[in-house]
């Protein structure tokens, strides 16, 4: 380091300690160590003015207003914990409610319901993968026996309290919604319309499956793969037995 | 209960960092703004600012940094709501210093004076040396500009201050054309 670097680091970085800095003060005999000193006293005169009195108190006061805002916070925190609790009580009220009204007749509202509540699958046109088709019957505990074909979605969903796997297919180029109830036992097919859709429900292997679409005529072919698909074909059922 | 363990030692944890920085962040604050009232409310903004970003500070000797930081930046938005004026040399800054040692030569008054003299420019970087012992790389990175042109905002504070306290009438003629010490 020479004096030039010295006095220009002195200027900047007058308290600076570093080896190459104190070892050019403490050897240079062209004034580096008396401008060293005199830029001490400097720095020492600038620290003592800036060294102001806090105010009494300062910090007692910041933790007053701390705790005060704390606690403002608190009651407001309450205040809203209170009236989300509220909210909450009146819609699961409003829920069950919902619920009993659903069950007295339960699956065709509740299936259109939840269709809407999902109608971007019916204008998917790309098929699933078998992959897919397996991963989710097998959520619901369900084993294909075959693929089912002409599924361009699935996936296993919950409509009401039931436990789904919800498809659409297209057959004739249009959607045909169905949602196989696991586990949910129906004694006899029956036809209905509700809400502009044409439904079928129907038992099939261990739970129900439901079929919505503009019409009936694609549902037929979605029954026949979704009842090949869980109980097999009949070349399968007889080399079982 | 764990939740109220959680809360007494977050709690403990600024009541410390409270006491232990206060009074810096006080001189800090006000030399930054120059009005003891607004420095009082810029510490209180900055510290209860911290309790709301408390989780964020790992490194407890990274506080003060930490900190002053956060008053900058407190700071920064007040001055864009008002600009608070810088009060006046007082008259007597004009006293004879010529018989005594230049860095010794006026009060702290004085020097008071002509650090609130300072532009912003020269003054936030040699508060941020003095009373935040940041260096001047760690300066650079606050104020988002070069190492070197924090040295030389630094280089050009102390002269400013050195030519108020010793009236100009001791600076050699080296000093004079190189502005060294």
């Amino acid at each position: 380091m020479d004096c030039l670097e010295f006095r220009r680091r002195l200027a900047a970085e007058p308290r600076a300690r570093d080896t190459a800095f104190v070892a050019h003060r403490d050897s240079c005999h062209a004034g580096c160590t008396e401008a060293w000193w005199r830029a001490q006293r400097l720095e020492r005169r600038i620290e003592d003015a800036l060294a102001t009195e806090p105010p009494a108190g300062l910090a007692e006061r910041i933790l007053l207003a701390q705790a005060t805002r704390m606690r403002v916070r608190t009651r407001r925190w309450q205040v809203g914990f209170a009236l989300a609790a509220s909210l909450l009580l009146a819609v699961g009220v409003g829920t069950f409610g919902w619920d009993r009204s659903a069950r007295a007749d339960p699956l065709p509202a509740m299936s259109v319901a939840h269709l809407r509540g999902e109608a971007f699958a019916l204008a998917l046109t790309q098929p699933v993968s078998d992959g897919e088709l397996r991963r989710d019957f097998a959520a619901r505990g369900v084993a294909l026996r075959a693929m089912p074909q002409g599924a361009v979605f699935v996936r296993d969903c919950d409509v009401g309290s039931w436990r789904t796997v919800h498809l659409v297919f297209r057959v004739n180029n249009e959607p045909v919604t169905a949602l196989y109830f696991v586990g949910r036992d129906t004694t006899r097919p029956r036809d209905f319309h509700h809400a502009g859709w044409q439904g079928r429900e129907l038992p099939l292997d261990h739970g129900t499956l439901l079929l919505l679409g503009a019409d009936a005529r694609g549902f037929a072919d979605v029954e026949r793969t979704l009842r090949q698909a869980l109980q097999g074909s009949a070349q399968q059922t007889i080399a079982e037995l | 209960m764990p939740v109220s363990a959680k809360v007494g030692s977050r709690q403990r944890q600024f009541d410390a960092l409270v006491r232990a920085h206060a009074n810096d962040l006080y001189r800090f604050a006000y030399w930054l703004c120059g009005d003891d009232t607004r420095a009082q409310d810029l510490v209180q903004e900055t510290l209860l600012r911290a309790w709301r970003a408390l989780d964020s500070l790992r490194d407890g000797s990274a506080a003060k940094p930490w900190l002053l930081t956060i008053l900058r930046r407190e700071h920064a938005r007040g001055f864009e709501r008002k600009r608070l004026e810088l009060s006046e040399l007082d008259d007597n800054l004009a006293e004879d210093t010529a018989t005594v040692d230049p860095e010794r030569a006026g009060s702290d008054a004085q020097v008071r004076a002509a650090i609130l003299q300072l532009e912003p420019k020269y003054r936030e970087p040699l508060l941020m040396q003095v009373l935040g012992g940041f260096s001047c790389e760690e300066i650079a990175a606050e104020l988002g500009c070069k190492p070197g042109a924090v040295m030389t905002q630094l280089f050009r504070a102390r002269q400013k201050l050195r030519a108020v306290l010793d009236g100009g009438a001791s600076m050699n003629a080296k000093e004079a054309s190189h502005g060294l010490p």
